[in-house]
């Protein structure tokens, strides 16, 4: 409204605005009244079970030439969310682009770990599963050594692994991996790093008492955790940003499949949830080379593979300095980053990082072979 | 009952009395709870003077404040000082007596302490959003007016969008990092603990009552077939400790 009462552009245009957006309250209020979260499929690429272990499953993806494979490549996603994030829909996965790419690949899925999981460690999942997992993959592939690809948490049970055993890991590709638990100190980003103030925030007692009172870490808990961790995002995302979308299809369908995903949050295993608050977020044991798996000491310094490091320039879950400071802990192990200028789930499921993570990783492993 | 006697029959007279009445079924309920606040009255002296003045009423202790005061037990919010009640529930039990009247006391107090926490958390958590809303609030009126003065249009639905992120953005991140904020979060996760806990403890023991297994004997199952299963996995290795697979 200028000074003279009047509109710039005329007050057909704030009408216009204003009729727009609630045509686009209708339309959306229609659209999603009449979707249901129950029909949208994701992780869809085919693929194969060729091992399990109760709950544990490892599939391979099928290849489409059998040729000139790259690889192999394990998926290891961690426990706060499942793998199927990688491939959210067809023209928006990883893990198509890497087939599409030449990777022999493969993924290893969690499950939904109960209450009868409580007891797992990092010393089951990051060393006899992810053991027992290439066991299988040698056998179907022929090779004795394998490429992890981490993502998150998953990213730590490989760099465990590596570490632990450097004879049986080709290379570690490593996403949005926290490594220095208390880098975030050092992060200006105000809105970075809630999530380790937070771990720190409560005390190692509280921590084992929650998790003998539940048992496992319960996943709406770390959902609800993770919704606050940007709580004004959280709210224009269910509000204003949906309204933008409600003419786009497209957009409204990945929106349903992201949220498809975020509602499938497992359970986290509580013994490991305790060697996660405890060990790493409060006492930072992995940099500092006290880390126990499987009874023996992780030395980052052990790992001899290659080590492609990518990691989200505005990721505010794992704060790029958290990811970058492999470098230093790192012996003689070749080491390359990749910054991707998205957040946390956009290094993988963003426009733009689809256009250069998947590439860079194919890439990254065409110079492995 | 004259002040300043010996104590120790003072209190033995004082509870048959008060037995007797309790125990006639004609007494006048009206003479029975000044006796007992005598008798209490004459305890916390000889108390006192057993422990050496370390049982001594506190400055500013009124008639009914102490938890074993029965003229606090008549009234209608309970005992003076509640924090005395909740230091009675944490002593030692004695063979089941009023044992079912300090656990429904614990239930009610991690209630309360959880409804109070969470009242906390949300009173920090609205704190912070009406600091966003109050600094939205002002800075869009000083846009208005500079477009007013200078004739240009007011700020659009993108705009005023775009302004109300990146501000709600800072002043929320202020907020989760403030020490009000941490420490209504550790509070409530705490008192959420603590209530599941005596819930759990009550529910079990219903379950026990029934015959239907409990959790804490689930999870003692659970964690026997974990064992058994790591045994299995190391003998399958050769007794090797690590499990890197073969």
């Amino acid at each position: 409204m200028t000074k003279n009462g009047t509109t710039r552009g005329g007050e057909t245009a704030a009408r216009g605005d204003l009729a727009g957006i609630t045509r686009r309250m209708l339309l959306l209020t229609r659209k999603l009244s009449s979707s249901n979260l129950r029909d949208i499929e994701i992780a869809t690429t085919p693929k194969d079970e060729i091992w399990n272990d109760g709950k544990v499953k490892l599939c391979r993806y099928r290849p489409r030439n059998k040729s000139a494979l790259l690889g192999p490549v394990l998926i290891v996603q961690g426990l706060f969310g499942r793998y199927t994030m990688t491939d959210l829909q067809p023209g928006r996965s990883l893990v198509e682009k890497l087939v599409a790419g030449g990777v022999d690949l493969y993924v290893i899925d969690w499950g939904n770990p109960t209450r009868a999981d409580q007891y797992r460690d990092f010393s089951d999942y990051a060393d006899r599963y992810l053991g027992d997992a290439l066991d299988q993959i040698r056998a179907v592939s022929g090779h004795d050594r394998a490429v992890l690809l981490g993502i998150c948490q998953g990213g730590v049970f490989g760099l465990c692994f590596a570490a632990l055993y450097p004879e049986r890991v080709k290379g570690l590709v490593l996403t949005v991996t926290p490594v220095d638990f208390h880098a975030d100190r050092a992060d200006p980003d105000p809105t970075h790093g809630f999530l380790y103030v937070w771990s720190r925030n409560l005390p190692p007692v509280l921590v084992e008492d929650l998790i003998r009172e539940y048992g496992n870490l319960p996943g709406e808990m770390t959902g609800a955790v993770f919704q606050g961790l940007a709580p004004a995002r959280t709210f224009s995302k269910y509000t204003t940003d949906l309204i933008d979308i409600a003419e786009d299809d497209d957009a409204l369908e990945t929106f349903m499949r992201m949220e498809k995903w975020l509602a499938d949050r497992p359970d986290h295993p509580g013994a490991a949830a305790k060697q996660w608050l405890i060990e790493l977020f409060h006492q930072n044991q992995l940099v500092e080379g006290r880390f126990t798996v499987g009874g023996r000491q992780v030395d980052l310094g052990a790992i001899t593979c290659p080590v492609l490091n990518i990691y989200g320039a505005k990721d505010h879950i794992i704060p790029p300095l958290s990811s970058r400071a492999l470098r230093q802990h790192l012996g003689a192990a070749p080491y390359e980053e990749l910054e991707v200028p998205t957040g946390h789930v956009g290094v993988f499921v963003s426009r733009h990082a689809q256009r250069l993570v998947p590439d860079k990783i194919v890439s990254w492993l065409s110079a492995l072979e | 009952m004259p002040e300043g006697g010996t104590g120790d029959r003072d209190i033995l007279r004082l509870w048959l009395e008060g037995s007797r009445a309790f125990l006639n079924a004609n007494v006048d309920a009206a003479r029975l709870w000044p006796q007992c606040q005598q008798m209490f009255a004459t305890w916390s002296r000889v108390a006192s003077k057993m422990a050496g003045g370390a049982g001594a009423a506190r400055a500013g202790d009124h008639d009914g404040e102490h938890p074993f005061d029965p003229v606090g037990w008549m009234r209608a919010e309970g005992q003076g000082r509640m924090a005395d009640l909740w230091r009675w529930l944490e002593g030692p039990d004695f063979a089941g007596i009023l044992d079912e009247h300090r656990r429904v006391l614990r239930e009610s107090r991690e209630w309360m302490a959880y409804v109070t926490a969470l009242e906390q958390m949300q009173a920090v958590t609205a704190a912070g959003w009406m600091q966003a809303f109050r600094r939205f609030i002002d800075m869009l009126s000083r846009k208005m007016e500079a477009a007013r003065d200078s004739d240009t249009e007011d700020p659009d639905w993108e705009t005023m969008r775009v302004l109300w992120r990146e501000i709600a953005d800072v002043e929320l991140a202020e907020m989760q990092r403030s020490d009000d904020y941490l420490t209504a979060q550790r509070e409530l996760i705490r008192t959420q603990v603590d209530l599941r806990q005596v819930l759990r403890e009550r529910i079990e023991e219903f379950a026990d009552m029934l015959g239907l297994p409990t959790r804490a004997e689930i999870d003692d199952l659970h964690r026997a077939v974990d064992e058994l299963r790591r045994e299995a996995v190391a003998l399958r290795q050769g007794g090797n400790t690590g499990r890197g697979g073969a």
